[in-house]
């Protein structure tokens, strides 16, 4: 069960109409590293999980995430609003534009649509932590690569928030992994997987 | 020495649980994206000086409980996090449990003063719907 709470987890308020931006911003909404992704990535894993503290943690990220989502969405939404013709041509937005108007649609920077074959679930505790730290190393670099060439002070602030929070989640991730292989056999963690081979050792249990 | 053995096993990624530290205030916390300074690592091209802090005003107040409403609440989703991976820490559950405290009022009188943020605010205010209120996605938050 969810509950939605009327405000963003960081403010987005953007006054300046620029739809260069908004094509190169969508891709955290629906690219390969964005934050739809990363939201259904975290929410199914957590399933399967043997350790019942490591399927809180996935909730709550993935729960995060989608505020993230909303930000992202936000920040399109804001810099492609009150855009005349003129600027849809001019400013390389009239694909997408055919295609949805000003209407939010999850797609990456290169227009590739969203697909879950972004992202696993692998249903191997070790395997599905291993991919969240590297899935939350390459959100922070797409950040980072938009930080590099965006100027409006505006559309920076809420992008370093959301740089500044892979760095923390990719911490999470490592200590949960370390609470994983508590559980395990350190001298051989492959010897079994705690989310399949249950009645091994009797993990989790 | 234990567990510095295993941090030194093959074939397999090891991060160091990180250990309670320096807190930020609530409105760097906010503003750095964390409340935990030692993971506060910022980016070169991500210079914090080009960019002046902006407070939120408003005549109502309504901007600015709406600022202190989110400050707070992230220190809690940050905290939140932390204590996934460290339930046992009896500082951060301290800590966590007076800003919670401090939302749920802080919800309450937004209610009541402005319009509601969730379904179980909708009581306080006794006014139902999505009428009132910019939406988050126009700008109407903070």
């Amino acid at each position: 069960m969810w509950t939605y709470e009327k405000r963003l987890q960081f403010p987005v308020k953007i006054t300046q109409t620029c739809p260069k931006t908004a094509k190169l911003i969508i891709s955290q909404y629906g690219g390969p590293d964005g934050e739809l992704s990363a939201s259904l990535r975290y929410l199914s894993q957590r399933y399967s999980m043997p350790v019942k503290a490591v399927g809180g943690l996935l909730t709550d990220i993935g729960t995060e995430e989608l505020a993230h989502m909303e930000m992202i969405c936000a920040m399109v939404y804001q810099l492609t609003k009150n855009l005349t013709p003129e600027q849809v041509k001019e400013e390389g937005f009239d694909a997408y534009y055919i295609d949805h108007t000003t209407g939010l649609w999850p797609q990456a920077a290169s227009s590739l649509p969203f697909c879950a074959t972004e992202f696993q679930s692998k249903g191997d505790a070790i395997a599905d932590l291993t991919e969240d730290l590297a899935a939350e190393q390459k959100a922070r670099v797409v950040y980072e690569n938009l930080l590099r060439v965006i100027r409006d002070p505006e559309v920076r602030e809420p992008l370093k928030f959301l740089r500044a929070r892979e760095i923390v989640h990719f911490q999470r991730f490592g200590e949960a992994l370390e609470r994983t292989k508590d559980k395990l056999d350190e001298k051989n963690y492959y010897f079994f997987n705690p989310e399949f081979d249950k009645a091994v050792n009797g993990y989790g249990r | 020495m234990e567990k510095q053995e295993k941090k030194r096993a093959l074939a397999i990624a090891a991060v160091p649980v990180q250990p309670w530290g320096e807190l930020y205030g609530r409105e760097t916390a906010f503003r750095q994206g964390t409340v935990f300074k030692d993971l506060d690592l910022p980016f070169f091209a991500s210079d914090s000086l080009e960019e002046p802090v902006r407070r939120p005003s408003s005549e109502d107040g309504q901007a600015e409980l709406m600022q202190e409403l989110c400050e707070v609440s992230f220190l809690l989703d940050d905290l939140t996090l932390y204590l996934d991976t460290h339930p046992e820490d009896k500082q951060a559950w301290d800590i966590y449990q007076e800003n919670n405290q401090k939302r749920k009022e802080l919800k309450e009188t937004f209610a009541k003063r402005f319009y509601p943020l969730t379904r179980d605010c909708m009581a306080f205010c006794g006014d139902y719907g999505w009428e009132n209120g910019v939406p988050p996605w126009e700008g109407g938050c903070c």
